[in-house]
């Protein structure tokens, strides 16, 4: 298991106060953390209209899954698990984020930090702006097929529809980035 | 235009989020996440157990129902004053040699041959009189009907016996003071130390009462000579009804409560088995006698005929049947 940067150990004395389940989270998130919290941002990326949000969605779906950990049936399923949450907090983002749009002028922007030139290099990626202009549904089949690598079944599983649905997302999405990055070609 | 292969868009995709790199205190951010939400699971559970039993409180007092103050009525409640119109048949006492069959015995006091002669509960009603304002004459001349107007349902406490105690009307256990006062009957309740008065026609002095649980429902009834004329007493029946109530009940048309012979008229009763049982004769002769003994009950409309029998008695050969027997009264 890698190190990760930031982590600090938890005093001896909470540590023997908390149950065994906790003790259990606790590492099962460092693992995952280490393993995966990098592509899971980056799904996220993929996923939320504001790069710059993805973060926070990741980080919101660690906090939730170690929450849940105690009632989670099937341990070793905590990746799909994770996975899933950030795919509903994502949508959640949006929904939120078109009633705030709806309701408040956007504020002007700040000045660029390091971490935001980068996220401004995401931003001008032609597929991802093809991509934000597919509908939620379709943008969610294509991402999780295409980047996450994830099967129809486990698409249809995290989507929350039927396989048929999942095919018919990623037919649809794909024909339509095919148009826009054609014309952006 | 050509198709975007899958691995073309992998590819692209892959690229288009690589530049992206998760922020180093990013791990401390969760913890702190974490730790925060550990630290307000406390509280908010806390709050919401409050609010659940108060939800649960306030569903229970709700929903339960209101504790009863009505007092349980007794098997046989006693007399509801009502409002009637006594009905113009007063044939439901059978006369004597009638459509009977032969039985054995006389059902009273009475000795001698007997022919019984079965009925069925009249409709008549008997009359009822409240305490208060106005009492119906109990004499022997006021067996008409009256009309009043009750308070409404009856209360009663609990007796404490059944039957009730030596001079107990209020069923309390202890015995209740009785008192004439004119044409008032006074009588002050043990249970509460409150004083009825019940104004009767007349009432002989020196005062001639007793108190006897005829229905042997925990509540003793008054039986107060009211006259004496003729070689014929009169008396009035009064029956507690509820906390503090008498009510002079007097028995179906055509019967009477007195003692004694007059002429070839004569007339008695007697208390009996939870029923009255009032004797009423004639004769031809001043010694032979046709008696027809009437049975009633208390019941929630007063005394109603339960049974009648006719015999017949010789003077004074046999034992007379026009005495009052009932308790401590003669």
């Amino acid at each position: 298991m890698t190190v990760v940067e930031g982590w600090r150990p938890v005093p001896a004395r909470s540590d023997a106060a908390r149950s065994d389940v906790a003790r259990d989270a606790d590492a099962a998130l460092t693992a995952l953390y280490s393993e995966h919290y990098r592509s899971l941002v980056r799904l996220a990326a993929l996923l939320l209209d504001d790069v710059g949000l993805c973060e926070e969605v990741v980080q919101d779906a660690y906090i939730r899954v170690h929450g849940a950990w105690g009632r989670l049936q099937d341990r070793d399923k905590a990746l799909a698990y994770l996975r899933q949450t950030v795919v509903n907090l994502a949508r959640s983002t949006l929904r939120r984020r078109l009633v705030a749009l709806k309701h408040a002028p956007k504020p002007m922007p700040d000045a660029a930090s390091a971490e935001e030139g980068a996220y401004s290099l995401v931003e001008r990626a032609a597929v991802i702006q093809a991509l934000r202009e597919l509908p939620r549904r379709q943008r969610e089949a294509v991402v999780l097929r295409y980047y996450a690598d994830m099967s129809e079944a486990d698409a249809a599983a995290v989507m929350g529809c039927s396989i048929g649905s999942v095919k018919a997302y990623t037919s649809r999405g794909l024909s339509a980035l095919s148009g826009k990055l054609e014309g952006l070609r | 235009m050509s198709a975007l292969e899958p691995d073309e868009l992998t590819r692209l995709l892959t690229e288009a989020v690589e530049t992206i790199r998760p922020s180093p205190d990013a791990y401390r951010q969760i913890q702190a996440g974490i730790a925060r939400r550990r630290r307000w699971r406390l509280p908010v559970f806390t709050l919401g157990g409050m609010v659940m039993a108060a939800l649960i409180g306030l569903a229970v007092v709700a929903i339960r129902p209101s504790p009863s103050n009505q007092v349980v009525e007794p098997a046989m409640p006693p007399v509801m004053p009502t409002t009637f119109a006594e009905p113009s048949r007063a044939a439901t006492v059978p006369v004597p040699g009638g459509t009977g069959r032969s039985g054995s015995g006389g059902g009273g006091s009475a000795s001698g041959s007997a022919t019984r002669a079965p009925t069925s509960p009249p409709p008549t009603r008997p009359t009822t009189s409240a305490s208060s304002p106005s009492v119906a004459a109990t004499s022997p001349q006021s067996s008409a009907p009256s009309i009043t107007t009750g308070p409404g349902s009856p209360q009663l406490p609990t007796p404490v016996a059944k039957p009730a105690g030596v001079n107990d009307i209020d069923g309390d256990g202890q015995p209740d003071t009785v008192a004439v006062d004119g044409t008032n009957l006074r009588v002050k309740f043990s249970r509460d130390g409150q004083l009825a008065q019940v104004p009767l026609g007349s009432i002989t002095t020196p005062l001639n009462s007793a108190v006897v649980d005829i229905d042997a429902d925990g509540f003793g009834e008054l039986l107060v000579q009211t006259q004496a004329a003729n070689g014929t007493k009169s008396y009035a029946l009064l029956h507690y009804v509820s906390l503090d109530q008498l009510v002079a009940v007097t028995p179906p048309s055509g019967l009477t409560l007195g003692a004694g012979v007059h002429g070839n008229s004569a007339v008695g009763f007697r208390c009996a088995d939870k029923t009255l049982q009032i004797s009423k004769g004639s004769s031809n002769d001043g010694t032979q006698f046709n008696v027809i003994t009437t049975t009633l009950a208390f019941t929630p409309d007063g005394l109603t005929v339960q049974d009648s029998a006719s015999s017949t008695v010789r003077l004074p050969a046999d034992s007379s049947p026009f005495v009052v027997s009932c308790g401590a009264l003669s």
